[in-house]
Formats: structure tokens, sequence, C-alpha cells
């Protein structure tokens, strides 16, 4: 069961005489529990796609399905609430709000939804700890380093427990170790709490933690990898772990 | 919304992260909240008191007085009210309060006192008196008063059997006290008993009452009962009349209005201000903004959030300017006093804490921060999420500003041709003619800026072009400040036209009443509701002397016209014209004085002429102490003493006929061929020495303190204008600032390859001073359709005033635009130049 | 690798048996070492011809073989040199991804992006499955074992990169036609190892792991 599809998703951009698509008739599905990477090269349309997805923007003409509903035809104030409820955000640049500590931010979407201040900030602990920054709960933003605000971003789209997460190259910004942070982070939100998750990136070794790896070229889906579980593991082990010796 | 709590809270936060910008946009509600609960707390006290002064506030039931204040023959009334069922007794009174002479009196500090005139014995049914000492009046005494007990306070050296003496209309009369009464009261206005005919004599006024006191019946219906009284005595009279209006009561009123209005406009320019600084919030949130709708806010709940904001500051701003409010109030008092009490006698400055005050004051602030902030927070509610993920797309600023800046030029085509059309509409015009420049001034930011860098290229030279460029990469934000500036500029230039065209008509207006040698006044020259005047005798006296040629005098009486109040004034149509004259801007001086002595005629001033709708020729039915009566218009004029009254001059026989009034207020005398100045003023003063209430000028000089004081009130409008300026001043400051911390890293860079410290000073100073001259120039515009529009009103005032050109008031207002741009540059352009290079680079 | 720098590497550390050294071998790496007893015990043999190490008898122990070898100073002296020595990776030219790929450019029965796409799925499938290890392996226990992973990471990257680039390129190699081979030219191209060519990264070859 999907719980994201997209259907003949469209988008333009330009004038009626020279129309750029960013998408093109995009047909995706993201089924529950799914870690699915978007690959492309830049200006592909990787993050059109995720904010039609996620009801940022409007498609041309297409729909996005959120499990039965279809979010391309709700208003504004619907699609915000669709927006809190059951879709988690995190960008490159991570968007906290420079004012508020780490854990209010994470409240932020709950506060935004009618949550009594004290329980958002109890569900926002939570999700602190859930990204390994309780002790960092009442830091501001600019007193974090940039993997644990992606952290704190991340931990902010879990507060609310979305349907699914939608990440925009959430890497893009960071240095490889807090890159692997972070990475690290989401894989688990889906290993251990069946999150269901779609992140856009550039970085291999990202889009490899992922069960499928979607790419997208010109506005479209050219070819798509579905990732075998690690069963295989002794096998790499043995392949990696032959050294080839030699006399001398 | 859901959780303003939590917006509070960020918007505290937010307002506490940037506290400079906070503090200068939170002084935009504090001047204008401080100046609109200062003007409340102080003026409605001051009427209030005026009020309480005037009105007979008496232990009867019930009091009957005639509609105009009037007084009349007992018989007339008296008897008939007597009859009226629930009536169980009945008295008449003649009553006054009047001003004292300014010089030392037996009373003390008392500067008013009220005499009563009454009958003993049909007094005592009426009400209770207490005795504290001594004894209360005897039917048969003369010349004794009863004071009350307090006077000991101001006077302690009255005793019973002491004796002292008090002007009355004719001449000074001495009193004996007879007794105390327990009576409470104001001590700057002690109410003095005296028998009904010692009272008749002082005011001139022989068995003439003017209020009828009454006692009811137990258990009487007293709707009931004043109904039967009115029905019996007719509607000339009024039951528990108090102190009708009275003409210093409009004009407190007036004035109360126009620094009402100043407030108003002070605010104005806060809302400004708060717009600006909100609209560059919003910019400089656009990320953070985006993020939240993102996140799932609705729009809604972004605009609430900066109006949350900025509400913030309102109460915070609202709170400042009530307390700051207060100590303006009491500096006002304090400065004030003395200027006010020449004016309008006998009323006295103090605070009046009113919820009105205070709500009115609170209402406007928060209104005004809300109001400002609900633009851009509307703005703010219609960022897209994708703002907050995508490099900013630099808007068509052109097409917006082109836009704006067409509506501001019909806009200003529109406002000069209702310039032209004179009159209100000409008002309606300059109002128009400032929106006009205010939306076009976004568009004149870069032509204007163009046109004025050479200018500052000749003193900045690289800088210059530095500075213009900024400016127009925030056309918007340049264009409201140098908007705020344009418009307290424009208010300066009105006020300069204003003061050039009042001080032309008063010059105008003088000449036609100080055409006399000797003038002769009362304590207050426009209110004479308080003035105890002289009957016959003084002028008899006057006349009497060899060194006088002709004496005229004014008298007066209080009237209305269809529910408007009327100062009516009773001149001697033969020997007035010989002493004075008005400035007539229908009929002639011959024809109309001429007129005047023939049948009911009245001559009426400009400024009653326009509100009420009359013309030469027009019948008028005037409210009469002796019932309506018609009057036929035989002309329009005034003189500098009435030009800012609604009044009527009639012929004193006509006023002793229908007002009962003979009484002298006001005089003027000629001398006889050859009589020296002094000489004739020496034997004048020895008349006037019976007449203490009066005071004797030789008309030349006298004229000369007239012109010179009512110019010198003129100078209030400048502080006004300054009042407004303020805030400009301010505006110009916060924009500076505003944008220096956006530019922060942009001013690293600049120094970071080299710029020097003072070359970003000069760049900042450069904008400062393209800010100010950019806003001068619109204020001179706008403050001359507006001086034009302004005083084109004047003339539907009634008041035929010239335009003159105000060319001092445009240059002042050069100079102090191009001043306040300096000074608010100095502190921004300072801490530009020191930023620390490193932190700029970093700031975020 | 060299069987007998890991044995002069290990004697380095303290003199030990021959049969000690075998069981070191397999077991101080998480590796599987592709080594047989023999090889170890003529290695030392040589070893001990060319003056690198040497033994003694000892006598105490009744183990089979009682030689304790321990290394000389020339012994160490290499070992140095060898350490100081930096590895020169080979550029395998003669990859058969590579070849494939000119090959199907050429023109060939399936296009070169289905080469691509086909090679490039194998590839993340590789770096799925090393990732996995990578995470779930200790770093602070099996640290030599991480470090691999990690090499295996970035050169699974590197080639990912490379594709990448590859199929960006595609659009310009189409139009590409070999020059005229010389009539006297035979045989495949010749084998570039040299480190003067390491800069022509544009032509580095996948390698695998
Ligand atoms: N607001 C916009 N206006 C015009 N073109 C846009 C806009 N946003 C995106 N595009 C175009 O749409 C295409 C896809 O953009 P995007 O989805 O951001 O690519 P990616 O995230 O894959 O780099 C690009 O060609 C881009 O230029
Ligand atoms: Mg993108």
């Amino acid at each position: 069961m999907f719980i994201l599809k997209t259907e003949s998703l469209t988008k333009k951009y330009g004038s009626e005489s020279q129309p750029i698509y960013a998408l093109r008739d995009l047909n995706m599905s993201v089924e529950a529990g799914e870690f699915v990477a978007i690959m492309g090269p830049s200006g592909s349309g990787k993050s059109t796609a995720l904010y039609l997805m996620g009801g940022l923007d409007r498609p041309t003409s297409g729909h996005v399905w959120l499990r039965d509903k279809d979010i391309t035809t709700m208003n504004d104030d619907a699609l915000s609430k669709v927006r809190r409820e059951s879709i988690g955000f995190v960008f490159q640049f991570f968007n906290l709000i420079p004012v508020l500590t780490a854990v209010e931010n994470v409240a932020m979407p709950l506060i935004l939804d009618g949550v009594p201040r004290p329980q958002a900030l109890e569900r926002a602990e939570a999700a602190l700890k859930q990204v390994d920054l309780a002790n960092r709960a009442s830091h501001r933003p600019s007193e974090l380093s940039g993997g644990q605000q992606q952290r704190a971003a991340i931990a902010r789209a879990l507060a609310a427990k979305p349907a699914i997460i939608l990440a925009d190259e959430p890497t893009g910004n960071l240095d490889s170790r807090s890159s692997d942070e972070v990475v690290a982070v989401l894989r688990r939100t889906v290993d251990d709490f069946g999150q269901t998750l779609v992140l856009v990136t550039h970085d291999p070794r990202v889009a490899a933690h992922a069960d499928r790896i979607v790419f997208i070229k010109d506005g479209n889906i050219v070819d798509e990898n579905r990732l075998k579980g690690a069963d295989r593991a002794e096998q790499i082990r043995e392949k990696l772990g032959r050294v080839a010796m030699s006399e001398g | 919304m859901n959780n303003l709590g939590q917006m509070t809270l960020m918007a505290l936060r937010y307002l506490n992260g940037r506290r400079l910008r906070t503090a200068l946009t939170t002084l935009a509600i504090v001047f204008g909240v401080a100046l609109i609960f200062a003007i409340n707390i102080t003026l409605p006290g001051a009427i209030a008191a005026f009020t309480q002064s005037l009105s007979s506030l008496t232990g009867a039931d019930m009091t009957i007085t005639n509609v105009t204040g009037a007084s009349f023959a007992p018989e007339s009334a008296l008897p008939l009210v007597q009859d009226v069922e629930g009536v169980a007794a009945v008295t008449g009174v003649l009553r006054r309060s009047f001003t004292l002479p300014a010089i030392g009196s037996e009373l003390g500090s008392a500067t008013s006192i009220e005499m009563i005139g009454i009958e003993p014995e049909t007094m005592q049914q009426v009400r209770q008196f207490t005795i504290s000492d001594g004894r209360f009046l005897q039917p048969d005494d003369r010349g004794a008063v009863v004071v009350p007990a307090g006077i000991a306070e101001i006077a302690p050296q009255i005793e019973i059997g002491s004796t002292f003496p008090l002007i009355s209309a004719a001449g000074l009369r001495t009193y004996t006290v007879v007794g105390f009464s327990a009576e409470q009261g104001s001590l700057s206005q002690p109410t003095l008993y005296l028998n009904l005919p010692d009272v008749q004599a002082a005011f001139g006024q022989p068995g003439q009452i003017n209020t009828i006191e009454i006692a009811l019946s137990p258990g009487a219906d007293a709707a009931a009962v004043s109904e039967a009284v009115l029905a019996a005595l007719g509607d000339t009279y009024i039951v528990d009349g108090g102190a009708a209006g009275n003409e210093a009561f409009a004009a407190v009123q007036a004035s109360l209005l126009v620094l009402n209005l100043m407030g108003v406009l002070a605010l104005f320019l806060g809302a400004f201000l708060i717009f600006n600084t909100f609209r560059t919030i919003v910019i400089e949130r656009r990320r953070d903004l985006g993020m939240l709708r993102a996140i799932g806010a609705t729009r809604g709940q972004i605009t609430t959030m900066i109006l949350v904001e900025s509400l913030l500051q309102g109460v915070i701003g609202t709170l400042i300017g009530l307390l700051l409010g207060y100590l303006m109030a009491s500096a006002m008092i304090y400065g004030l006093a003395g200027v006010y009490r020449s004016y309008f006698s006998g009323v006295s400055l103090g605070i009046t804490m009113s919820a009105g005050a205070v709500i009115s004051a609170v209402a406007l602030g928060l209104l005004t921060a809300l109001l400002a902030g609900y633009f851009p927070a509307r703005a703010a509610g219609r960022i897209s999420p994708l703002d907050a993920l995508r490099p900013p797309t630099p808007v068509s600023v052109n097409r917006a500003t082109r836009s704006s800046l067409i509506v501001g030029i019909v806009l200003m085509v529109l406002a000069i041709v209702m310039l032209l059309a004179g009159g209100q509409t000409a008002v309606g015009g300059a109002v128009v003619f400032l929106v006009g420049m205010v939306a076009a001034a976004p568009g004149l930011i870069m032509p204007l800026a163009r046109l004025f860098s050479p200018l500052l290229t000749l003193w900045f030279a690289r800088e210059g072009d530095l500075a213009r460029s900024n400016l127009q990469r925030q056309p918007g934000r340049a264009a409201i400040t140098a908007s705020t500036l344009m418009i307290g500029l424009a208010v300066l230039i009105l006020m300069a036209a204003m003061v050039l065209a009042l001080g032309q008509l008063v010059n105008t207006l003088a000449d036609r009443n100080f055409a006399s040698d000797v003038f002769i006044t009362p304590p207050s020259i426009s209110v004479y509701n308080n003035v105890l005047g002289a009957d016959a005798s003084l002028e008899d006296r006057l006349r009497a002397l060899p060194e006088i040629e002709t004496v005229a005098s004014l008298r007066y009486a209080s009237s209305g016209l269809d529910g408007t109040r009327l100062e009516v004034l009773g001149i001697d149509p033969a020997t007035y014209p010989q002493v004075a004259s008005l400035e007539f801007s229908a009929g002639s001086e011959v024809e109309s004085f001429a007129a005047l002595g023939e049948g009911r005629t009245a001559i009426v001033t400009g400024l009653a002429a326009s509100t009420l709708n009359l013309e030469m020729g027009d019948e008028i039915s005037l409210q009469t102490a002796n019932g309506a009566q018609t009057y036929r218009i035989v002309g329009i004029g005034e003189d500098i003493l009435t030009f800012k009254l609604a009044t009527l001059f009639i012929s004193q026989a006509n006023m002793a006929a229908d007002f009962n009034k003979t009484e002298d207020v006001l005089l003027m005398a000629n001398f006889s061929p050859g009589v020296e100045d002094a000489a004739g003023l020496a034997a004048v003063q020895t008349v006037m020495a019976d007449y203490p209430q009066f005071t004797v000028h030789l008309t030349g000089q006298y004229r000369q303190t007239l012109v010179d004081t009512t110019s010198a009130a003129f100078v209030i409008f400048y502080g006004l204008a300054g009042l407004i300026l303020l805030p400009a001043a301010l505006g110009l400051l916060n924009t500076l600032t505003i944008n220096i911390l956006e530019r922060t890293r942009e001013i690293g860079v600049i120094r970071a390859v080299g710029g020097s410290q003072r070359q970003v000073q000069r760049i900042v100073t450069a904008e400062a001073l393209l800010l100010g001259i950019f806003g001068a120039a619109l204020g001179v515009l706008a403050g001359v359709a507006m001086s034009y529009g302004f005083i084109g009103a004047f003339s539907a005032l009634g008041w035929e005033v010239p335009y003159i050109f105000p060319v001092a008031g445009i240059i002042a207002a050069i100079v102090v635009g191009v001043l306040i741009a300096l000074f608010a540059g100095i502190l921004p352009a300072r801490s530009a130049a020191r930023l620390d290079i490193i932190r700029a680079l970093q700031y975020e | 690798m060299s069987v007998k720098f890991t044995l002069l590497a290990l004697l380095h550390q303290r003199p030990m048996h021959g049969y000690e050294l075998g069981k070191q071998f397999s077991s101080i790496m998480e590796a599987d070492w592709d080594v047989k007893p023999g090889q170890i015990a003529s290695t030392l043999a040589r070893m001990k011809d060319g003056g690198l190490v040497d033994y003694e008898i000892a006598e105490s122990s009744d183990a089979p073989d009682r030689k304790v070898y321990s290394i000389t100073d020339e012994g160490r002296a290499d070992l140095e040199l060898w350490y100081r020595t930096p590895e020169v990776r080979d550029y395998r030219l003669s990859d058969t991804f590579y070849i494939k790929l000119v090959l199907s450019i050429l023109g060939g029965p399936v296009p070169p992006e289905q080469v691509l796409s086909a090679q490039r799925r194998e590839l993340y499938q590789q770096l799925h499955n090393v990732t996995e290890m990578l995470r779930k392996t200790d770093a602070r226990k099996q640290l030599p074992w991480v470090l691999l992973l990690e090499s295996a990471t970035m050169h699974l990257e590197a080639d990912l990169r490379w594709i990448e680039m590859c199929e960006a390129h595609l659009p310009d190699l189409k139009h590409y036609t070999p020059p005229k081979p010389p009539p006297r030219q035979r045989g495949r191209p010749r084998r570039h190892a040299t480190p003067e060519r390491e800069s022509d990264g544009a032509l580095g070859g996948s390698s695998e792991a």
C-alpha cells in the first residue's frame, strides 16, 4: 500500500511561448516504511518533485495522493494542515528559527497544530532524543554545529509523527562526518520506527542508505534501483577481506 | 490562532534580538500616545473647571433661569411658579461669578468670586443655611455679607465685623462681614451671600433677578413639577440649566480638537515608522516565515504572528507613552499656566485622570501599531513556503513603483483641481495632495536621487554614488522615510504660512479696533461671561471729563440661533463708528452702522455667517431674554476682538430691550482736540480708580501688546510642527539604522577590500543627506499645497486672508530637513564605521 | 601483499616461533589471508639466507619446531624502507567495464546508456551493501575492518561519480570516431601504470573491490 503517489505530475515554469518543464508526467509511488532516494543532475526537477509531493507548491497538472487524499485539490489552509500533521520536511539549509531553542524549534509544528506548550515541548524532547540531541535541547541554533542543527531539523520533522518525511539534500551543506551522522539518524527512523522517507541527494554515499534509488533527468524518471537487503553480508566480507598476497 | 502564548514568546525573542531597532520603533508609538494622553488629561480638566466655575450648584431642589442667562423682573415669573402644584417655596436670586482685578484684593488668593443676592426670609424656606460663626443675613441689612468659613485660609484677617471693598458696576462698594457660612466651596472662587438689593445695585440691575430657586413639597414628582413650571413660564426659561455653553468653552474645545489632531498626526507618522520597520522585518525573515509555512503554519497564523509582534510594540510603546504623557502634562501645566490664565481667566489647569483619556490613548496607540503592522503582516502571510527554500527572486521594483507613481500623480492632479476650487474642498485637496505625494514617493526616488546626486558628488565624490545606489536598492523604504520627513516639513511650512496669514489678519483687524485714543478693558477680553462691567455711571463720568470728546462702549449678552451659541455685543451705532470700526466683507461701514440704529438689525462676524450660513438681508429668529425676536442682517464684518468667535453686533437699545443688559464691558474713548496723551490718560485714570475691574491703555501701546501676544500665541503652531518633526527625525534614524544592520556584511566587504572608516562613514552620511534632501523637496511641494489649501479654507470660515507664499517657512523647512538628516545620520554612520570587519563578514 | 614484509613487521614486535607467526598472520586483522604454512616457512628460510632474520633454538620448549625467529638490523632497515615507500595504485584501463563502455559507444547491440545504467545499479547495490556493513560495524572494536570498508565505500563512490560523468559526456562521446589505426599497430592498448600518468584522472578506470 502506498503512502504517497504522484500521478502524471507536471510543473511548468516560464511563459506560454517558452515553457520550461521542471517536471513532466512524473509517476512515482512510495510505500509505507520505504526509504527512497531521488538522484539526478542539478536542475533535473528533484526539488520540484519533492515540493509538489509535500504540498509546498501546486502542480501545473497531475495529482499527488497522500494515502487516499488528493492534496493538489486542497485549499491553502487544508494544505497547511496536511503539512503540519502528515508531512515532515528537512531542508538543505536547516531553517531553524534563530530566536528559539532547539526544543522550541522542534515543538513548533505541534504548537502550530494547537498542542498545548508543555505537551508540545515534552514530545519535542522525545524527538530530540531520537536524533541523539537531547543534551542540546536548550541551545539556540547558533550554538549548534551544522550536523546538530540538521538533526534538530529532523527532530522537528519527526515531532508530529508524520506519515512521510521529505528531505531535500539534507546533507548538502554538511561535511562528510556530519553527513554520515545525519543520514544514519534518518536510516534509523526508517528501521526502528517504520518511518517513510523520501530524500533528494547528490551524494552516492547518502543514496546508498536508501531502499530504492530513483534517478530523475529532465523532469522524469530515467532509472530506478531497488537495493536488496544485506543478506549477502558474508559475501562482502569475503570479497573485501581477501587480501591478495604476493611474495616480495 | 491556537497559541498566542507561543507567538508572544517568539515576538519577544525577536524584538529582544534587535533591541536598538525595537527601541526606535517603539519610540514612534510612545510619542503619539504621550501627546494624546497629555492633551486629554489636561484640557478636559480645564474645561471641567471652567464649567464648574459657572454652574450654580445650589442646595435648592430646582432652579430656573432664562435661556440666555439674562436677568429678568421677579414679578413676571415668581408668582407663576409659586402657583404650580408641588412647589413648596420659591425665592428669587441674583447671582453671578466674576473675575477679580489682578491687583491685590482683601480676599487673598481668590481670582474670582460668586456673589449671590438673596431675600433671607424666602431663601430660608427653600434651603437650609448653617452659620458657623456670626449670624445670617436679615431682611433690612444693607452692605452686609456672609462669607464661607473656609475664607480664613486665604484671607485670615477677615473676621466678624471686618469690612472690605469690592468692585461693582457702579464703582467700589464696601461690605461688612456679619457671618460665616459652613458651606463648602471652591476657595479659588468663594461664594458671598448678600441681600438682593445690594447685589442688584452692585450689578447695575435694580429690581432684577436671574435665578428662581424652588423647594418641592414632600413627595412631589420633580419631573412633573419641572414640566408644569415650564408650561407656566414659556420657553424663554429653563429648569436646572446650570451653565450653558459659553465662548471660552467652545474655544477650549476647538483647541482640544486641534491638539488631538496633532497627536493623531504624530501617531500617523509613528504608524509609518512601524510599517517601515515591519516591512523590513518581513523581508529579513522571509526564510523563517517560509519555513514555518512549510512545516504547516497557515497564512492566518503567520499574519497573526507578525501582528502580535507589532501589537507587543504597541503595548510597550503605549505604556511608556502614558508615563511620558503624564510627565509632559505636568511640564505643560507648569509652563503654560501663566499664558493660559491671561487668555481664559478663571480657568485653572490641572491634571485630571479620566478613564476616557487613558482608554483613548491606549486604543489609539494599540490601533496604530496594529494597523501599521497589518499590511506587512498580510504580506508575510502571503510568503510562499518555497520562499524558505529558494534564493530571493528580485522583484520588479520598477513596475511596482511605476504604478504607484501613476496613482500618486493622478491624486496630485485631482488635488490641484480641488485646491483651486477653494473653500473646504481646498482642505480636502491639501490632504489628497499629501496622500498623492506619499503614493508617488517611491517612484520619485530614482529620478530625484539622480537629480540631486550631482550636488552630493560635489561634497562626497565617490561615496555619493554608492549612497545613491543604496537608496535605489530599497526605493520603497527610502520613500517611506522621505515621506515621513515630508509630512513633518509640510506641516512646518503649513504652520509658517498660517502664522504669516493670521499675523496679517490680526494686523488688518487691529486697525479697525484701535482707532480710538484710549482703550478700557476688563480682565479678560475674549470671555465676557465672567466680567463684571460698569453701569452707565462710568460712561457718564468719562464723558463729563473735559479731556474726553467721545466715549463708546461694548455690552455683552449671550444668545442662540438654531441651537448654536452666539455671542451678542451691543454697540451704540452713533458713537461706535467714531472710535472704532469693523472690517466689512459685506455691507459698508456707513450703511451698516446706520442700519443698526433702525429696528432689530444685526451685523454678524464672518465666522458666524459661515457657520450659520447667513447672508446680507437674511432675517433670523434670535433667542433673547424675552423670547425669540426677528433680526435682519445688515452687514458682515469683524474686528480683532471678535474674529475667532461667532458674534452678532446689535444696538445697545435693542440689547436693553431684548436682553435686559445695560452693563458696559469694554469702553473706548477719544480725547478732545489738543489733549496730550499723558494728560488725557491721567484724567481717565482718576475716574477709573473707582472701577478697578478695568484697565486703561493708550490704544497705540495696547494695540502693540495685543498684536504681540496674539502673535506669541501663534508660536504654539511652531511648537506643534516641532512635535511632528521629532517622529520624522526618528524615522530617518530608524531607516538608516536598519539599512546599516542589513548591509552589515556589505560594509564588512567594503572595509575588507580597503575602504577606510571615514569612507564608510561618508557613505552613510551621504545616504542620510540624500534622504533629507529628498524629503525636504517633497515636503516643500506638499507644504505649499497644504498651506494653500488650508488658507484658502479660511475664507470658508469667513476670514478673507490673502495667501502669502511662505518663503521663510520653505527655507526653514529645507534647512531643518537637511539638519535632521545630518543629525539622524551621525549615530548610524559612526556605528557603521566602527563595525568589526571580521564580525561584519560573518554577520548573517 | 607481501608475505615477507608482514613477517618482518610481526618479528619487529618480538621474536616468535614460526608456528606463532602463522597464527598471528591470520588473526591480526579481520581479513582473510590467502597464505599457506609452507609459504611462511620458505619465506623465513629465504630471509634467513638473506640475513634479514635470525633464529635460535629454544631449549625449554617441547614444540616440534623449536626455532625462535628474530629480526636483524639489516631486516629492520629493509622493513623501514618498505614502510617509507608509497604504494602506487594501478589504473586498469584494461578494465572490462571500460572496454564495454567504449565499445558500446562505438556501436553495438546495447546502447551505452544501458551499459552505464546496469553498471551503476551494480555499483549502488555494492555501495548499499558496504554501507550496511559499515553501519553494523563498531568502529571502536573493529577499526581495521572499518578502514577497509571505508576504502571500499570511497572507491565505489568514485566509480559512481565517474559513471555520472560518463553519462554527462555521453552526448558528446556519441560523435566520437576513433582515429584510423595506423596499419602496423595491433592488439590491445598499452598498460599505463606509470606515476606520471596519475593526473590523467578522466581516464581512470574502476577498480574492482
Ligand atoms: N521558480 C522557478 N521559475 C522558473 N524556473 C524554475 C523555478 N524553479 C525551478 N525552476 C526550473 O525547474 C527546473 C527544476 O528545478 P529543481 O527542481 O530545483 O531542480 P533540482 O532540485 O533537481 O536541482 C530547473 O530547470 C529550474 O531552472
Ligand atoms: Mg534542488
